[in-house]
């Protein structure tokens, strides 16, 4: 309970009747709003974040396949492309798979100890690009000295996923945004209930000198209490969620999930969340009842 | 002396319906007590709702406390309702506050110290006899105790315009005497008294007003001179 002295004397002196704002059904709307903006904002701000660190990963990024099955032909072959890359000053962080690296990316799919040695796997050579000539060079060299080596450029494969990781993060963003609109129109929409219901006794107050400040700081206290009282609730809610999906993204550790978390700045919106949620509230109050208290004399 | 108010020409309809009032024209000086009467419907109430700045007036002029009130600010109005005490015919008393607190509205919507509040709401209640019923809601008090609390709070910050709409209806003759008393004591003390009324027989309380009768929205004693219309008994105002 606010102290009197913090209220607004027509609070304080019970201008209008105490009642629970929508007859307190408000703080529980308010507090799913929040909740579906909260989750809504931290998933799209999640992907569009592990988008950018997989982007920037794969920004330089390619592997060099060679597909051959005889295996002295194999090696030959990964020395000549590994000695073109070496030779490429713009060219950097070359590294050859091991037969332990090539048996760990297939096992998910064949199953823990069914690669054998009579499985022919390719020789794979992970390396970075400074920039699209270098890549280019690169694979117009190989392209003429190397046969069957193969460029596998990572953000070629990757564009499309990134480009719908983009898609969801805007969508969850404009989702959030959609549901703090929702609930500034159900605040316009309880205002107007407020105001129908006491209009009698507004428009006493007004006869009797009441400027139209003493009747909107009266409501922009009410919604203000009541949308912050909701949006506690709802970010409580929504952080309880957090740490349970952190818990079970813990156990994922391959693909988008593991580069899927809030960055510090994303932390910042989610808890800029349940603020804008109370001004949107207190500001939606003001305008709807300044409005309809203009309408009179 | 510059009028407190002054209607010239007035002319009041409510949306696009016929005039309720037509062609008023008087002027009230500070400090003058004046009696509005006239039958149901004459347009009374319509008349005191633009002396309360409840209407605009629809043509014509009025001026209020050297205000036009067709063109002052709407921002400007509730600084000067406050110099204006109103005892409404419905009495409008707010259901959810107690007598105290509803003697006490203008008070506090004006930033009056509580203290002060206190002080004054208390001696106004004794004054109409309600100090008992100071707890009390208003739907519990009967019609001559919410018309004396309607008067109370309008009386209560020393209006300089004090403006009663059939504010003796509810209350017995004694009661009535005693509540034009207190409107001629403030009349007195400077205050502007605008009585609307059909009670002739209050008139010779108020040897010195000027009477304003008001018949289907015209003025029919534009002069306030006329004090014995036809019919009224001799001796008698009306």
């Amino acid at each position: 309970m606010i102290p009197e002295r913090y209220q607004p004397r027509a609070e304080r002196f019970h201008f209008l009747p105490r009642e629970k704002v929508t007859g307190g059904t408000l703080p529980w709307i308010v507090a799913l709003m929040v909740l579906l903006a909260v989750l809504g904002l931290a998933a799209g701000v999640s992907l569009a974040s592990g988008v950018w660190s997989m982007g920037a990963g794969l920004e330089s990024g390619f592997t060099v396949q060679i597909v051959e099955p005889n295996p002295d032909l194999k090696a030959d072959k990964v020395a000549a492309v590994t000695a073109i890359l070496e030779d490429d000053t713009e060219i950097s962080g070359i590294r050859v798979l091991s037969d332990a690296d090539l048996t760990a990316l297939v096992e998910p799919w064949l199953g823990t100890g069914n690669v054998g040695e009579d499985l022919p796997l390719p020789a794979m050579i992970d390396a970075e690009a400074a920039n699209d000539r270098a890549l280019a060079r690169v694979r117009q060299q190989l392209d003429a000295s190397v046969e069957s080596a193969r460029i596998d450029d990572h953000a070629r494969w990757l564009a499309p996923i990134g480009k719908l990781a983009w898609v969801l993060a805007i969508s969850a963003l404009t989702a959030a945004l959609l549901v703090l609109a929702a609930m500034a129109a159900i605040v316009v929409l309880s205002v107007r209930a407020g105001l129908g219901r006491h209009a009698e006794t507004i428009n006493v107050l007004h006869l009797i000198g009441a400027e139209d400040s003493v009747i909107t700081h009266l409501f922009e206290y009410r919604f203000a209490v009541t949308a912050a009282l909701g949006a506690a609730v709802g970010f409580l809610i929504a952080m309880a969620l957090f740490l349970i999906i952190d818990g079970l993204l813990a156990g994922v550790s391959s693909g988008l999930a593991a580069l899927a978390g809030l960055p510090w700045w994303g932390w910042i919106l989610v808890l800029l969340v349940p603020v804008i949620a109370v001004l949107l509230s207190v500001i939606t109050a003001r305008i709807t009842v300044e409005r309809a208290l203009k309408k009179a004399l | 002396m510059a009028p407190l108010a002054r209607f010239e020409n007035v002319g009041l309809r409510y949306g696009t319906d016929a005039e309720v009032l037509r062609d008023i024209g008087f002027r009230l000086d500070p400090g003058s007590f004046m009696f509005l009467i006239g039958a149901s419907g004459a347009g009374k109430t319509s008349l005191l709702k633009l002396l309360y700045l409840n209407r605009r007036p629809t043509r014509g002029r009025v001026t209020l406390f050297g205000e036009d009130i067709g063109r002052v600010e709407r921002a400007r109005l509730p600084a000067m309702r406050r110099r204006i005490g109103v005892v409404f015919q419905d009495f409008r008393l707010v259901d959810h506050l107690t007598s105290f607190d509803n003697v006490a509205l203008p008070l506090r919507i004006a930033g009056v110290p509580e203290e002060e509040v206190r002080a004054d709401v208390e001696e106004m209640l004794d004054w109409v006899g309600l100090t008992k019923r100071a707890h009390a809601r208003p739907r519990t008090l009967s019609g001559g105790e919410q018309q004396r609390l309607a008067i109370a709070r309008a009386v209560i910050g020393r209006p300089e315009l004090l403006l009663a709409d059939e504010p003796t209806g509810n209350v017995d003759p004694k009661m009535a005497e005693r509540l034009l008393r207190l409107f001629q004591e403030m009349n007195r003390l400077g205050t502007t008294v605008v009585v609307a009324t059909h009670a002739m027989h209050l008139l010779p309380h108020v040897p010195a007003a000027k009477v304003l009768r008001l018949e289907r929205g015209e003025m029919k004693d534009p002069t306030g001179t006329i004090r014995h219309p036809p019919g009224a008994p001799a001796g008698t105002r009306a």
